[in-house]
């Protein structure tokens, strides 16, 4: 079972997305901003991380960053209502995977994790 | 004067994200403009916005619309306003926001925004200091939703 860390300040968010990943067979764990995913990821070791940018603390591409450092290989899709092209394209230089805009139709989601889980 | 560049994301992506996340029938009142201090609704979101185009933008509503539109997104009733309610809210304001963001990148102002705070209280007066607001006034089955566009720009690129 895939182990997927999502990352939002927004506890509405978190719980929608951990409900849906839990209901289809992954193992979730959150964080509530890009310092505590950092600290997070470290401990759980995940295979995909779901991370929001606009966040208190440390924003999301500045997590992204620090994961990236610690770990090459970290998988890091970003899950965020910023879709404007510079951020995505700031995202993708920073070693981002993937990058959904919220709001996010389910299949739209569960495809892109499915998508980085087997890769 | 707000420009029309800087107003029309906000409605579009109003109307797509009432409409297609809640379902709901949404109509539109007269814009107005209002000075820059102004009592607002029960519940507040605020969205500070940087960058090309500056100020911040409201969510203004009563509780009881409040109530009712973090019921339609949680998917239960919410009897008490609690934090999830909450941050369904600042939510909902933020993904406004966001996609209002992508209008705004396409009409030449590229912005970052902070994350949402939520102001609640009767009679709050929350003032926007040298920037006007435009009152975008919404009906909604929930009740009565004003965003207010509080900002100014650069000269787009």
């Amino acid at each position: 079972m895939a182990k997927i860390l999502v990352v939002d300040d927004a506890m509405f968010m978190r719980n929608k997305t951990s409900k849906l990943l839990q209901e289809n067979g992954y193992e979730v764990v959150e964080a509530s901003n890009g310092e505590e995913a950092v600290a997070r990821y470290m401990r759980e070791n995940p295979d995909l991380v779901l991370m929001d940018i606009t966040m208190p603390v440390l924003d999301g591409i500045e997590s992204l960053k620090q994961l990236r450092a610690y770990d090459p290989e970290a998988k890091v899709v970003m899950v965020t209502a910023l879709g404007q092209k510079s951020m995505v394209l700031e995202a993708i230089k920073a070693g981002a995977r993937d990058f959904i805009v919220k709001p996010f139709q389910p299949d739209q989601l569960l495809e892109a994790v499915r998508k980085q889980c087997e890769a | 004067m707000l420009k029309a560049s800087l107003v029309n994301p906000f409605l579009e992506s109003a109307f797509k994200f009432l409409q297609n996340e809640l379902g709901a029938e949404v109509s539109r009142g007269s814009l107005r403009l209002e000075e820059s201090r102004s009592t607002s609704g029960e519940v507040n979101v605020a969205i500070g916005v940087t960058g090309d185009a500056e100020g911040i933008v409201l969510y203004c509503m009563s509780e009881r619309t409040a109530k009712a539109i973090a019921g339609a997104l949680i998917g239960e009733a919410i009897p008490v306003f609690d934090r999830l309610a909450e941050s369904a809210i600042a939510e909902m304001g933020n993904i406004i926001t966001g996609q209002a963001a992508i209008g705004l990148e396409q009409h030449g102002y590229v912005c970052r925004l902070s994350p949402p705070t939520i102001i609640s209280g009767k009679g709050v007066v929350i003032s926007t200091l040298d920037i006007q607001r435009l009152i975008i006034p919404l009906e909604l089955p929930f009740g009565h939703l004003d965003i207010c566009v509080a900002l100014r720009s650069l000269e787009p690129k």
